[in-house]
């Protein structure tokens, strides 16, 4: 499978071509972690954040390559790499952290959230997701998910969406800790 | 609920460029308005969050021995993490190599399918402005820190091992493909008496010392003849295949043997 075949593939959402180009390159860019003092550890879950933005740029029609994927990709594990020492470096110059609180919070937000989307069940889930990380068109995802046609899937975001909010309401008002 | 459809196709990026604008105007203008969409957005925060830590784990399923580096083998309960495998082809490390016109013995490394070797990839230094979904979450008042020094990060230029096929116009007689070793490998945290040792048992090395704590390559040569060394903390051990009992490890001197030792593993 060639580098254009792979890409349509993943702007159209096919996860296993993600995981073609997850082991293609595994080598390679976690190696620029490890060679920059980082462990193996570290090395690879940079290198799989990378691959979610290059993802979800790519499923939602957000990237035009100007080059190899394997470049692009590369230059988001050094970004990502060079932010992740900066913030060890800030933390180990400040001893407390004081937006430590904040990320609890959102933290606990993103718990709560998460259970909600499991309660939906997995069409409903997958459907929100789809629709708001990979920002796939109505049409993938009816193709995806084997809906009748758009409109099917309009409806289904929308009641998804509205059951989801009702749950995180609910969930809200008794742990009362929205902002 | 007011304006469902917009708030959504707001948060959703599917506005296009001018209804936003106008959107965020109104919004602006309108506490109401704006605490629902404040409202929504954590939500759709939240789904994307949810969506992002799924594709994680499902790529952290994903089995990379293929690829490169081995990791991540479950035995007994102990994790060992770290373990890099590497399989090189040679002819002999310390006979003159076939080619006498070569300093170094002819090596054909063909890494993963050759087609995909980013030619000459040169990782850009101006990179491409990424919006990782981590950023939210870190602290806002980020902008008032006094900038770090950037940390320098040193770039490897992942063509490097890609590229040698294509380097190697000169066909060698030996012809060899690259494979992963399939050794298996089990570490055991130091012991009074094993702190740095090694065996092998039933086809497996085992390696007794503070493995887990860094990084350790195996390197397996194969060729003319099979050699299997040890890589860690800077130092290269010679692994015998042939050893049953724990031995110490003693890391290897012989400055030539280093030499092509070093060569090989930074292909």
């Amino acid at each position: 499978m060639n580098e254009k075949d792979l890409f349509e593939r993943i702007q159209k959402g096919d996860e296993k071509a993600l995981e073609v180009i997850y082991k293609k390159y595994y080598r390679m860019m976690t190696k620029m972690v490890v060679t920059n003092s980082g462990t193996e550890e570290e090395a690879r879950d940079v290198y799989q954040d990378a691959l979610v933005v290059f993802w979800q740029k790519a499923s939602s029609g957000n990237l035009v390559l100007t080059s190899k994927m394997s470049t692009y990709i590369y230059s988001v594990c050094q970004n990502l790499w060079r932010k992740e020492l900066e913030r060890k470096k800030r933390l180990s110059n400040e001893e407390a952290d004081a937006s430590e609180s904040m990320d609890l919070d959102s933290g606990e937000r993103e718990k709560i959230i998460a259970k909600c989307l499991e309660q939906l069940g997995e069409t409903c889930r997958k459907v929100l997701m789809y629709y708001y990380f990979d920002e796939l068109s109505m049409q993938d995802i009816a193709d995806k998910l084997g809906f009748a046609n758009t409109d099917t899937a309009k409806t289904k975001k929308y009641k998804c969406k509205q059951k989801l909010d009702e749950l995180v309401k609910a969930q809200y008002s008794e742990r009362d800790f929205l902002d | 609920m007011m304006n469902f459809e917009k708030i959504d196709d707001y948060l959703a990026n599917r506005l296009p460029a001018d209804e936003r604008k106008a959107f965020e105007q109104e919004i602006s203008g309108d506490p109401a308005l704006q605490e629902e969409v404040a409202f929504q957005q954590k939500i759709v925060e939240g789904v994307r969050h949810a969506r992002a830590a799924e594709l994680k784990q499902m790529l952290n399923n994903v089995p990379v021995s293929s690829g490169g580096w081995s990791v991540g083998r479950i035995t007994a309960g102990v994790m060992v993490a770290g373990a890099v495998a590497t399989a090189l082809y040679y002819i002999n490390i310390k006979e003159a190599p076939i080619n006498p016109d070569k300093d170094v013995p002819a090596v054909i490394v063909q890494p993963e399918s050759p087609d995909t070797a980013p030619a000459a990839a040169e990782p850009e230094v101006n990179v491409p402005a990424t919006e990782e979904p981590t950023r939210k979450s870190e602290p806002a008042k980020r902008k008032a820190v006094t900038p770090v020094q950037k940390p320098d990060i040193q770039v490897v230029d992942p063509s490097a091992e890609l590229t040698e096929t294509a380097e190697q116009t000169d066909p060698s007689p030996v012809s060899t493909t690259m494979t992963v070793s399939k050794m298996e490998v089990v570490t055991t945290p130091a012991s009074k008496k094993y702190n740095f040792h090694y065996q092998f048992s039933e086809g497996k090395l085992m390696l007794y010392g503070p493995f887990d704590n860094s990084l350790y390559e195996i390197l397996e040569i194969n060729g003319g003849s099979h050699a299997v060394f040890l890589f860690y903390r800077e130092n290269y051990f010679l692994l015998d295949e042939g050893q049953h009992e724990i031995t110490g490890l003693t890391a290897i001197r012989d400055g030539q043997l280093l030499m092509k030792l070093k060569e090989y593993r930074n292909r």
